[in-house]
């Protein structure tokens, strides 16, 4: 069984009234292995969020199929081993760091929470500023929050949406560390990014999507074999772009 | 999974946000200023000579009627609770929780929250609940306050204040489940708020509808099926009125309730049909 699974998915987004639509995914299909570190790319627009937000029942699809641990991403119980850091989360900033955490994982329905909670603040460097709230920290502080939230339920699937945002090189470092720590704990990462050489140092996979079209999939190595990932990319999108002037 | 957990977790998160925005506070200080403004400016003097009598004085001064029988007094303590709760105190509270209930749904927030293994109809009911629990404690605190104060006063034991204000809760939960469903559609508090007061309105509309009909067939129509539709805000007011004593003070016409079996049944059936509503928008909202 694959930890995702993505089949010929379409996603339409419809204006006032219908005057105006986009569509944001056009026949996706895409697997991730369990273990495995995928990395989705692609320009602003692509429907990179688009396609998380379907996996994780947050939008729904027109058409085709999203599964979660083989269950349908509009089951709540798919979202059971699941961790997500949003791309422009909003944690509660009226909580103080540890209670918002506290408050994330009650709605797993956690009942033994403190220490968990206490581990992962520890694990992202915010320890010692666990009684302050979060209207106090900084972006980057807020960013390494929102990424305990996202492993509190020690998930068995990591999906994160830029999850580099914010964050300055030591902060980069530190997720980079993060993540190689998790693969090698088992844990499946879905990574969508625009940094492409983060993608490129801890992704296993990496698919390039443009105009909610899939343009490849493959291996970093089978990718990047002749040219630079960045280069494999500017060229995908490029020539996509010209094929649609054409 | 623990849904227990889950509802107590978004309740308590209601109170917090309520807290934070320093809402609840400015609430809590108008009805502790309210009870401290009864407790030490309105004086009671119990008549010596008959027990059923007292003197009241206001910040020190007495009345020109000089004694009032002890239910009578009571009754008007009580009436006045009743009237800065209605509509006063139930409009203060739909406008402090419509404000917490689309906070709820900005984007980024729902993000973190629907990620969760909870279903949509969960978070969408307990964060209507949280609403109901958060107005409901504030107005049931108030009560206690003014029974406990009519206690300590006149030694007044009559309950009828603490029932009434469980329909004025009741009355609060009915107008939030359409505030909340035009909350989530409008994904804003201000049309939520003003289409609530305008559906209160219509509510008020519907009770002309034995003068509107000799008027104009179509007005008397039009007002006949808002009655049938609309939740009962005047008879459910009349019913608090009943419970504390009061209705004497009530005018003859204004007193009658068709059946508080068929006020309370519609009333109800109208915030489920709402819940159901928000509910079956909320499972097919795109965030």
């Amino acid at each position: 069984m694959n930890a995702i699974e993505v089949r010929d998915l379409h996603k339409t987004y419809y204006g006032f009234l219908r005057r105006s639509k986009i569509e944001a995914l056009k026949g996706v299909s895409v697997s991730v292995k369990q273990g495995e570190i995928f990395g989705l790319l692609g320009p602003n627009g692509a429907g990179k969020t688009t396609l998380i937000k379907i996996l994780l029942g947050i939008a729904f699809a027109d058409r085709g199929k999203a599964l979660l641990l083989g269950r349908d991403s509009r089951d709540p119980r798919a979202r059971l081993h699941v961790g997500y850091l949003p791309e422009d989360h909003q944690l509660p900033e009226y909580l103080k760091a540890w209670r918002a955490l506290d408050f994330l994982a009650k709605l797993y329905g956690m009942h033994k929470r403190r220490s968990r909670v206490e581990e992962l603040l520890q694990l992202v460097g915010i320890a010692e500023r666990r009684n302050s709230k979060v209207k106090e920290f900084s972006k980057g502080m807020r960013q390494r929050l929102g990424i305990a939230q996202a492993l509190l339920n020690n998930p068995k699937v990591l999906i994160l949406d830029e999850p580099t945002a914010n964050l300055d090189p030591l902060g980069r470092k530190d997720v980079k560390d993060l993540l190689l720590h998790l693969k090698d704990q088992g844990t499946t990462v879905f990574i969508s990014s625009h940094v492409l050489t983060e993608i490129e140092r801890v992704c296993d996979r990496v698919a390039i999507l443009h105009k909610g079209q899939l343009l490849t999939e493959g291996t970093v190595d089978e990718l990047t074999r002749e040219k630079s990932l960045e280069d494999v990319f500017v060229e995908l999108i490029r020539g996509a772009e010209s094929l649609e002037t054409v | 999974m623990n849904r227990a957990l889950i509802f107590s977790a978004i309740i308590e998160d209601s109170w917090r946000e309520s807290w934070a925005r320093r809402a609840s506070l400015v609430v809590s200080l108008i009805a502790l200023a309210l009870l401290l403004l009864f407790a030490f400016g309105v004086g009671v003097r119990l008549d010596e000579a008959q027990p059923d009598l007292v003197r009241v004085s206001l910040f020190g001064v007495e009345l020109r009627v000089q004694t009032v029988f002890k239910a009578t007094f009571a009754d008007a303590v009580e009436l006045v609770a009743l009237g800065l709760l209605n509509p006063w105190g139930i409009f203060l509270g739909l406008f402090i929780t419509i404000g917490l209930f689309s906070g709820m749904f900005v984007r980024g927030r729902i993000d973190l929250v629907l990620s969760k293994p909870i279903a949509r109809w969960e978070l969408y009911l307990a964060r209507y609940l949280g609403g109901v629990v958060l107005v409901g404690v504030t107005t049931m605190l108030f009560c206690l306050g003014v029974w406990f104060l009519l206690w300590l006063k006149i030694r007044y034991t009559d309950l009828g204040l603490i029932w009434a204000s469980l329909v004025l809760v009741f009355l609060f939960a009915v107008l939030y489940s359409f505030a909340a469903l035009l909350a989530l559609v409008t994904e804003g508090t201000g049309a939520a708020l003003v289409a609530t007061i305008v559906l209160w309105g219509l509510t008020e509309f519907a009770y002309a509808r034995d003068i509107l009909r000799p008027l104009s067939p179509i007005l008397g129509s039009i007002a006949d099926a808002l009655y049938y539709l609309l939740p009962k805000t005047n008879d459910l007011e009349i019913v608090t009125a009943r419970l504390i004593g009061a209705e004497q003070l009530l005018t003859e016409a204004s007193s009658e309730v068709a059946s508080v079996g068929f006020a309370f049944g519609t009333s109800g059936l109208f915030a489920l049909v709402m819940l159901a509503l928000g509910i079956f928008v909320f499972s097919r909202k795109d965030y």
